[in-house]
């Protein structure tokens, strides 16, 4: 049966970060742990086996895929990856699912913060 | 390391990888070590590739690789050699997976057992030698009089059996010039009383030894009394002359497997089968755990444990995350204080359970009555029961006009009472996550049959019975009071009645929980609005008095006002200012837990305050003096230790800030309950040696027969008087 994007869902943290970090650009594997780094403000790093696990698995879900040197003065040991359409709709499947748990979370603190029992 | 053998180890690790991994992304990943290693070091990318070497060959080498990349060479591991042919069943590389994962747990318990099995006590305590119940040779049956010597000072030792209090007292010729109690400190199967200096007297005195008379002083339920009055009047051996930092301190502690928000209950000389005659602590757990240890620290393995999740197939504690609060963490089981029947020899405990058939399966949410024997632990009268209870309503969940108990969201905090031959259970919230009621259950001590269901909202909502775990009272004719927090307040409703912020008043009629009386504040409405329970606190019934008002309960909220109530006559809701209230006092700073009385005396510490004492002189409260240390958000509830109307001490453990996690140590500390600016110990005062445990809220300290056991998170510390140096 063919799998559909909310089927991949929720995805792991280390798989929406590196969705995320290749949402606006292709970039290579390090490039990908710089991203990750950055936008979670240092709170979560990759390390190259479990970046390249996600990638690996990644790829055989359809999500992303190799994208070619950017030039010839690149190390030739340099690939790069890309998210490609089926990739952005599970990103953006995965982002609404998020902002409902966002939602829930802040109706429940708002409800512990007055009383104390 | 140099840099080059590093970066050969590392390609050597890449190396042992799964050929369809290794071939696509071994030359990336030692790129990325090239560029990362000289700037950030190199233990993290080795920890890294570990961790996926370890992954790649438990997890992913079970899933067939569907790499449109082939492995260009033959694998360097062993594991390729006995790797199964790429056309295999899938079944086959799971098993195979499997069997390499089992392995790695099983290695890793090993390690884990090992490292836990660390006794908690000094190997002296630890060893008690021979079974306690076994003869003794007697030493010091008739009192041993010793003669000074020499010139100024006597000392004197004396072996006495296992367990026996002492007692020294100094003659002159004309009278007892002063007492001493001394503890029995353990020596094997004897136990030697070694007198410390102070024992030291003039030459022309004499000093007689005898021992004490068993102590009859036991706990069986929170508060030490169903009046809640928190003190424990049949204290002989701590005495405010004895408690300090020289002569008092921490002596051992007891390691269980949850947090203790229950208070420690205490019998006697309880007979253990096989195990003799022993003075028992008995201790619950938020991992569902019921404890018997020798309340002497004989050992520090438990004269019997129980789990009351483990009995039951597929049961567990409840997590915060179950509860949605931060209350308390990690695990919900036990938080109420049980309680004991002597006459039955049972103690009642109210557990809390998430349960599943099989993992496919959501959990359902249990709870559960427990009488078990304190001798062994083991489930009476057919016991457990399920709690479950529904009343006619149509408030805040209800459904075609009935409000269902609901096991998931019902705290039960307030511990148990037994009285009238019932056992009596309430409920609460857990950070009123609703929809929620406030719930008094009665049920038969002998057959666990639920008599009674009273909920205090059935049109409305909330109304909790909490009482910052302080207990429900009833006093002699059977009455039972409670306490309710925030919650609506109509008395006369069409389909039932609610009682929010409100002293309830329960008769005893054939077990029957029937509303015969009830105080409401004058300001209910405001209290509601402004998350100011009156129910933060729970009731004391005071001794009689003369007056008009012989029968009087006190209580107070988190609003910081003191009420004292005419029993006879709550007086119901009135308007104004409290007009139906014996007497009210502002005493500036909310109540959680309990006040405590003795004496005529009534301590109460507040929110951010210190121990504030009252006179009671004709029904009346006469504030008399408050204490300089200050308790934390959510202050404490005092117990009071005493010998008769002397030797009154007040006790009391600072908890943590009521927002912040538990991070925080505990601290004991003792006042002079005749004065309570005076403080006589505090566990800071030689912390390297005293400092208890992670501190909880609302903890009570339980004192008797010369031992103070305090709960924390993950065992309770035990204090007396120190051996002599």
């Amino acid at each position: 049966m063919k799998q559909t994007p909310t089927d991949l869902l929720p995805l792991s943290p280390a798989a929406l970060h590196i969705l995320l970090a290749l949402a606006p650009d292709d970039l290579h594997g390090y490039g990908i742990m710089q991203e990750v780094a950055r936008q979670s403000e240092g709170m979560y790093k990759l390390g190259p086996g479990t970046l390249y696990d996600n990638l690996k698995k990644l790829m055989q879900q359809g999500l992303i895929e190799e994208s070619g040197p950017r030039s010839s003065d690149d190390d030739p040991r340099r690939r790069y990856y890309r998210l490609n359409s089926s990739g952005r709709d599970v990103l953006t499947m995965e982002v609404q699912r998020l902002e409902t748990v966002v939602r829930e979370a802040r109706a429940h603190l708002r409800a512990l913060n007055p009383r104390r029992t | 390391m140099a840099r080059s053998t590093s970066r050969s180890l590392y390609r050597a690790l890449l190396r042992l990888h799964p050929s369809g991994f290794r071939t696509r992304f071994a030359d990336e990943m030692l790129w990325i070590f090239d560029e990362v290693a000289e700037r950030e070091g190199v233990v993290g990318l080795f920890g890294d590739v570990f961790l996926s070497l370890a992954r790649q060959w438990t997890l992913r080498v079970a899933v067939p690789d569907e790499s449109p990349y082939p492995a260009a060479a033959k694998e360097l591991f062993a594991w390729d050699r006995i790797a199964l042919p790429a056309a295999s069943l899938p079944i086959a590389r799971v098993v195979q997976g499997s069997f390499v994962t089992v392995m790695l747990v099983v290695i890793l318990s090993i390690f884990a057992a090992a490292a836990s099995n660390i006794r908690p006590f000094p190997a002296a305590l630890c060893d008690a030698r021979g079974p306690a119940d076994a003869p003794r040779e007697f030493h010091a049956t008739t009192p041993i009089v010793a003669k000074p010597v020499l010139h100024a000072y006597v000392q004197v030792q004396a072996v006495f059996p296992k367990n026996t209090a002492i007692s020294a007292m100094v003659l002159t010729p004309e009278r007892v010039e002063s007492w001493y109690s001394y503890p029995i400190h353990m020596n094997g199967a004897e136990a030697i009383a070694d007198f410390d200096p102070q024992l030291a007297v003039p030459t022309d005195k004499m000093i007689t030894v005898a021992p004490l008379a068993p102590s009859s002083a036991r706990i069986v339920t929170a508060q030490y009394d169903n009046a809640r009055t928190g003190a424990n009047v049949d204290e002989k051996i701590l005495m405010p002359a004895k408690v300090n930092s020289n002569q008092f301190g921490k002596l051992f502690t007891l390691k269980v497997d949850g947090d203790v928000y229950a208070q420690p209950l205490y019998l006697p000389e309880v007979e253990i089968p096989g195990k003799g005659k022993h003075n028992v602590v008995f201790l619950a757990t938020e991992n569902d755990s019921v404890y018997a240890f020798d309340a002497d620290g004989a050992s520090a393995d438990p004269l019997w444990h129980v789990n009351l999740a483990d009995s039951i197939k597929g049961a567990m504690p409840l997590s915060d995350r179950d509860t949605q609060c931060f209350f308390i963490v990690p695990k919900v089981g036990i938080t109420s204080t049980p309680v004991i029947d002597l006459k039955t020899g049972t103690i009642y405990v109210l557990a809390r359970t998430k349960e599943s058939k099989s993992i496919l399966r959501s959990y359902e949410f249990k709870q559960r009555l427990h009488a078990l024997a304190i001798t062994t632990g083991a489930e009476k009268f057919g016991g457990p029961v399920e709690i479950k209870a529904s009343v006619k309503g149509i408030g805040d969940g209800a459904s075609n006009g009935v409000v269902a108990f609901d096991p998931q969201r019902e705290n039960p905090r307030a511990a148990l009472l037994l009285a009238n031959d019932s056992v009596y259970l309430s409920w609460g919230s857990s950070c009123d996550i609703g929809p929620y009621h406030g719930w008094l259950m009665a049920y038969d001590a002998h057959t666990l049959a639920q008599k009674s269901a009273f909920n205090t909202s059935p049109n409305g909502s909330d109304g909790a019975i909490w009482q910052g775990d302080a207990g429900p009272a009833a006093d002699k004719d059977g009455n039972v009071f409670a306490v309710t927090g925030n919650g609506n307040f109509d008395p006369n409703g069409a389909h039932g009645h609610d009682y929010g912020d409100s002293v309830l008043k329960f008769n005893s009629e054939a077990g029957q929980l029937k509303l015969a009386d009830y105080f409401t504040p004058s300001n209910q409405e405001q209290l509601n609005a402004h998350d100011d329970d009156l129910g933060s606190s729970g009731p004391v019934l005071l001794p009689d008095q003369p007056g008009p008002h012989p029968h009087l309960l006190m209580t107070a909220g988190k609003e910081g006002k003191l009420y004292l109530l005419d029993r006879d006559k709550l007086g119901k809701f009135q308007p104004g200012d409290d007009p139906h209230a014996v007497q009210t006092i502002p005493a500036a700073s909310g109540a959680f837990g309990a006040m405590a009385y003795w004496n005529q005396t009534v301590f109460f510490i507040g929110s951010n305050r210190g121990v504030q004492s009252y006179s009671l002189s004709n029904g009346q409260l006469k504030p008399k003096g408050i204490g300089s240390i200050r308790f934390l958000d959510s202050g404490a509830t005092p117990v009071i230790s005493s010998n008769g109307s002397n030797d009154g001490i007040v006790w009391a453990a600072s908890s943590k800030n009521w927002d912040e996690p538990p991070r925080r140590s505990a601290i004991l500390y003792a006042f002079d309950a005749n004065d309570v600016t005076h403080q006589l110990y505090s566990s800071e005062q030689n912390s390297d040696r005293d400092r208890p445990g992670i501190a909880l809220r609302f903890a009570m300290p339980s004192v008797v027969s010369g031992k103070v056991y305090l709960g924390s998170k993950g065992q309770v510390d035990v204090y007396g008087l120190l051996p002599p140096r």
